[in-house]
């Protein structure tokens, strides 16, 4: 089982605004457009979990849009319709991934006239062709920047160390305004019409990524307010990050990975000398395991742990009951999946060994989880899971709302169909799916806490980390006295 | 043979159930005398009796997932258990029981014992000799119905073991080899109903084998084809515990939990 950031499902949204080609499909076209819609349907039909559809008349629906799917003269638009066709579920994890770049017969972009593209009739064909054959992580180079959005501006809010951007002397807090030409809030408001702001900013998200991703050694044009409000243009090489690996999985195209770990001091009191790990990853995938695993052997005597989900789009759901595993003593549910005909549960497995056959005991510190708006999937899953049984403290921003498990199976024109296997039922009851995770503590990113170096979710949870230490040694302090007095008692 | 085969598919976790209706109610032979058949039909006590152990490789096919997975199982006399399922960009899952401990290595979630039904399962599925003891190891056996499954004539027989868990097998009419069995299957994850067919019987070394087992678990296939089958030639010390569960099994006995 899988899961994938939740811009996938948005596809047929934002496919919907493509417009559609009059010509009549060849009648080998016409076939394989049929079989692949027929197939798309029959899968959902045996697997959605839900064998009333939500109410949504699943067969009217195969009625009504396959003559539509026959009338395709392209792949774009056969995804299309059966993007539209999934859409009617209403749930995410469910959309259509090109199986290829491009099927050719696709027309070019739209330009305005000033030589800038528009997304004025539409999302300019390259942008849908990005967010379809580009990967979500992007299995690609980028500027080394990552931005979050806040005040409805786009704003950088990471930098990797010496990277393009930094080098380049972007700043944290700076708004991105143009990428390669295209307005980003022309982007947004193309985008805008009929969406709810949780998905138009998943899917914004997605397009930004697209467009800074690419090729290591090729060259992108940024326009950007600075920190004075002057409009800076900077031209740039994306580079591979040097904290990232390209993980493979099944079905699912190739994923960059970037795992890093730091390892704040508390200078001063009152923990003067406290330990904080913060570790940080983008997706679920397969080399976390051990990465995280090595970080959390170093870490054993942390005084305080940050995990930084923020922009974590989910993956492999089935990473989650082995990473709960570092911080919970028990076998504890991390929640229920619940199928057409079965249920299955997500355990933790309390780690006391590590794949070396050393021994470790399950961190038993205080224990925050950054999250924000693109926080999706397993990401959310776990975070609500740690959240309910009162083993993590959450902060940041409230997270995505699409967790479901999912798998990608391939259609007969080579397309790939995500398609949502199982509801989420969270530890403590209730669905993550349309609903998201609550922060324990809200910390919107702000404009200026970015101007001023400051990230200002991670410090709300580093403060909480120190406090909860500080209590935890006083706690521990007054027990030993207990026991240490005459006639002590300890309860 | 069938029960390694098994074993192999509950190292992924998945099922469904493709159901054979009855379709008569007549006269059926009983339980007992399907099952002698079945036995005669793979080879015959004595070949099955005649083997202390079986190494098979093949690979699993899970479609759903874009994945095949390398597998390797081997088995001893009495109820020696190793699985080893090596999945591209994954790594290898491991699960065995070596007699005493039942255990799990998956790259994924790390390595842990296995305890209450779980271990039931293994325990079950290592029993080498499980052919030839249908009736101890099912105080319940019956004959429900001459039906029809994967397509065939096939004689439904419910068994019921000691611990009241139920599993339905189908026995071919007109060769009496087994062409499936259906009912539930634990993992760490719970537990799913899994139906399950064997076909692709070939003979290897006196004993008539199923070289291709397909499973349908929550809507999804898989599907585990034998490319070689070996038969004797397993060292014992495949069985040895990896040093991750020692190390588990030390801290158990020590008293920390145990898994």
């Amino acid at each position: 089982m899988c899961s994938r950031r939740p811009w996938v499902a948005l596809l047929a949204l934002a496919a919907s605004l493509a417009s559609a080609s009059d010509d009549a499909p060849s009648a080998e076209r016409a076939r394989l457009n049929l079989e692949t819609f027929d197939t798309a349907w029959r899968l959902v039909d045996e697997r959605f979990w839900d064998p009333e559809f939500g109410g949504v008349d699943w067969d009217a629906v195969r009625e009504e849009l396959r003559p539509e799917a026959e009338r395709s003269s392209s792949d774009r638009e056969l995804r299309e319709v059966i993007g539209r066709m999934v859409a009617r579920l209403g749930q995410s994890h469910f959309g259509v991934i090109a199986g290829s770049p491009d099927d050719g017969n696709d027309s070019g972009s739209v330009d305005a006239g000033d030589g800038q593209p528009t997304c004025a009739d539409g999302l300019p064909e390259h942008l849908l062709a990005a967010l379809e054959t580009s990967t979500p992580t992007g299995a690609s180079a980028g500027p080394g920047l990552d931005v979050a959005w806040a005040e409805g501006t786009t704003l950088v809010a990471r930098l990797d160390p010496e990277g393009p951007a930094m080098r380049a002397g972007i700043g944290l807090g700076w708004e991105l305004l143009r990428v390669d030409g295209q307005p980003l809030a022309d982007v947004a408001r193309c985008l805008g019409a009929g969406l709810g702001p949780r998905t138009l900013a998943s899917l914004q998200h997605a397009l930004v990524a697209a467009m800074l991703g690419g090729l290591p050694g090729t060259a992108l044009e940024l326009e950007l307010r600075d920190a004075r409000g002057e409009p800076r243009s900077i031209r740039l090489e994306r580079e591979d990050p040097s904290d990232s690996q390209i993980a493979h999985f099944g079905n699912l195209p190739p994923l960059r990975v970037r795992f890093s770990q730091r390892n704040l001091v508390v200078q001063g009191p009152p923990a003067d000398g406290l330990r904080i790990g913060v570790l940080r990853f983008d997706v679920w995938m397969i080399p976390i395991a051990n990465l995280f695993e090595d970080a959390m052997v170093e870490l054993q005597d942390a005084g305080g742990i940050v995990l930084d989900l923020r922009g974590n789009p989910g993956g492999i759901a089935g990473l989650a009951p082995g990473i709960a595993g570092f911080f919970m003593d028990e076998k504890l549910s991390l929640g229920t999946l619940r199928y057409r005909n079965d249920e299955l549960r997500l355990n933790a497995n309390p780690r006391r060994v590590t794949r070396t056959g050393q021994r470790l005991t399950p961190y038993e510190g205080p224990l925050a989880i950054l999250v924000d708006q693109f926080t999706a999937s397993t990401s959310e899953i776990f975070a609500a899971a740690m959240q309910d049984h009162g083993r993590a403290r959450v902060f940041g921003e409230p997270t995505a709302a699409a967790a479901l498990p999912a798998v990608i199976e391939r259609l007969p024109n080579g397309d790939l169909l995500m398609h949502a296997l199982a509801d989420f039922e969270r530890p403590g009851g209730g669905r993550v799916e349309g609903a998201g995770v609550t922060p324990d503590q809200l910390v919107p990113v702000t404009r200026d806490g970015l101007l001023r170096g400051v990230d200002e979710p991670l410090q709300a949870a580093v403060d909480w980390v120190i406090l909860e230490s500080v209590r935890k040694d006083a706690e521990a302090a007054a027990v030993e006295e207990a026991a240490a007095a005459p006639g002590g008692e300890i309860r | 043979m069938n029960r390694t085969l098994r074993a192999a598919t509950a190292l992924t976790s998945l099922l469904v159930l493709a159901g054979a209706s009855s379709v008569t109610a007549q006269e059926l032979p009983s339980p007992q005398q399907i099952i002698e058949r079945y036995v005669e039909a793979s080879g015959g006590e004595k070949a099955i009796r005649g083997t202390q152990s079986m190494y098979a490789t093949g690979r699993m096919e899970m479609p759903a997932m874009g994945m095949t997975a390398q597998v390797q199982v081997s088995t001893s006399a009495p109820d020696r258990l190793l699985m080893v399922m090596d999945l591209p960009n994954v790594g290898a899952l491991r699960s065995g029981f070596d007699g005493t401990v039942g255990w799990m290595e998956n790259p994924m979630t790390g390595p842990m014992l296995l305890e209450g039904d779980q271990l039931g399962d293994l325990m079950r599925q290592a029993d080498f000799y499980a052919d030839l003891r249908y009736a101890e190891l099912y105080p319940t056996m019956e004959t429900v119905a001459k039906s029809e499954f994967a397509g065939q004539p096939a004689y439904k027989v419910r068994l019921v073991d000691s611990d009241g868990k139920e599993t339905i097998e189908y026995f071919s009419v007109d060769s009496g080899l087994k062409l499936g069995f259906e009912g539930e299957q634990t993992s760490e994850m719970g537990t799913v109903y899994v139906t399950t067919e064997l076909s692709d019987y070939k003979e290897v070394e006196g004993r008539t084998v199923p070289m291709t087992q397909t499973s349908k678990m929550m809507g999804m296939e898989m599907k585990m084809v034998l490319e070689t089958v070996v038969f004797d030639q397993v060292d014992s010390s495949v069985y040895a515990l990896p040093e991750t569960i020692k190390t588990l099994v030390a801290g158990a006995k020590s008293g920390a939990s145990g898994s």
